[in-house]
């Protein structure tokens, strides 16, 4: 009785922190490397949080993955966390932008649209889409860092970032079995594909 | 769970302004902002509401599909009115929304699942299109993006939570007449757009 407790609370203390993360954005949906003050480690565990762009898509591709079920979670907390390092580290090399509005818009769009549709996603497809959301979204990160000058720490605390959310979101999701657990998850992916959406036409009208 | 929805959607819908969902000029920024928008006006809420209501009257899987299905297409219209497509008569369909939604549910209709999909989704591209083609270029479009389509999705949330009277018959009757209420609304949201 006590350990559901702690579960139950564990569980509301998640959906706390994550529904008050929007209060928490600046008013720009940064793409760039924020400095938060505590050193390059920080700063890149905070930059998954502090940048929108990256953040809709990362929570789309964990809804799909708690929706897929525990093997999925177990999938994407491997290969997504090392993906975005190395491709951050190929960033860091340089010859890629810090951000580009479009791609982050049509990850959101896609993977939030198969959040929304409760697609579940055989093995090979959940380390298809870790591979290639890590890449894309590691590699703007590493233009990021080289833009920031910043180092692998930056690069580190980004990817424990990103294991968390992983951890965190799928790991729940998995978890929970009854349907409206399932209808308010497949409900927040269609929130992050209409955003995505919306995101490709701000990136839109901002070339007119 | 259901006396905490029905509170939330009584707390919301009271927060709401006069009827009038329009942007002001310099102001599209922060979650904070874009969350408020669709509050500030009687015009928006009460068709998010009414996609909720009927929703709740049509039962699983339109509960939930209704509320998915509004802010993807609402969307889709935002993104058309961002790229500068054209949608004639758009504030007339935002206005017709609410009078279609309220006969829907006044009248407790029952279609199939796609119809009522396609009926939701038809006045949801007009409300996202008022909302993408209103909005000035401010500082950031996409967290106040992100706040009107939390606030568009909870205006839902309320709509299913009121909607929960629907297991009883006096229930049933309140929601047939919240339905009514909305529709009558319809003309007035028209006529204010016609005359202005």
């Amino acid at each position: 009785m006590a350990h559901a407790r702690l579960i139950t609370a564990y569980r509301a203390a998640s959906a706390a922190v994550f529904a008050a993360l929007p209060l928490l954005l600046p008013g720009q949906a940064h793409a760039h490397l924020a400095d938060v003050g505590l050193g390059p480690f920080l700063d890149g565990l905070a930059h998954p949080f502090l940048s929108l762009p990256e953040l809709a898509p990362l929570l789309a591709l964990a809804l799909c993955a708690g929706l897929a079920g525990p093997y999925a979670g177990r999938t994407l907390a491997v290969w997504l966390p090392a993906t975005w390092f190395l491709a951050s580290m190929a960033g860091l090399r340089g010859g890629f932008p810090a951000d580009a509005p479009m791609l982050t818009g049509a990850l959101s769009l896609v993977l939030g649209s198969g959040a929304a549709a409760g697609v579940r996603l055989p093995r090979m497809a959940v380390v298809a889409l870790a591979c290639v959301t890590g890449a894309l979204l590691g590699l703007l990160d590493g233009g990021a860092m080289r833009e920031a000058a910043a180092g692998t720490g930056v690069a580190a605390g980004i990817t424990i970032s990103v294991a968390l959310v992983v951890v965190i979101i799928a790991g729940n999701g998995a978890s929970l079995t009854r349907q409206w657990h399932r209808i308010a998850m497949r409900v927040a992916g269609s929130w992050i594909a209409a955003l995505g959406l919306l995101s490709i036409g701000w990136a839109v009208r901002a070339l007119q | 769970m259901s006396r905490w929805l029905l509170t939330a959607a009584i707390l919301l819908v009271a927060a709401c302004g006069p009827a009038q969902a329009h942007e002001i000029a310099g102001e599209a920024q922060g979650f904070v902002h874009g969350f408020v928008h669709p509050l500030s006006g009687w015009d928006h809420v009460v068709a998010m509401v009414a996609v909720g209501l009927w929703g709740a009257q049509l039962g699983p899987p339109a509960l939930w599909a209704l509320p998915v299905t509004f802010p993807l297409v609402m969307a889709f219209g935002g993104f058309l009115g961002l790229a500068g497509v054209p949608l004639p008569g758009t504030e007339i369909g935002v206005a017709l929304s609410a009078l279609g939604l309220g006969l829907m549910v006044m009248m407790a209709a029952r279609p199939p699942l796609w119809a009522a999909a396609a009926l939701v989704g038809t006045f949801a591209v007009f409300h996202g299109h008022a909302h993408g083609s209103e909005l000035a270029p401010g500082q950031d479009g996409l967290t106040y993006s992100a706040g009107f389509v939390a606030a568009t999705g909870l205006l839902h949330l309320c709509g299913v939570g009121v909607g929960v009277v629907h297991r009883w018959p006096l229930g049933r009757l309140a929601l047939r007449l919240c339905g009514a209420g909305i529709a009558a609304a319809g003309p007035v949201f028209l006529w204010l757009t016609l005359a202005s």
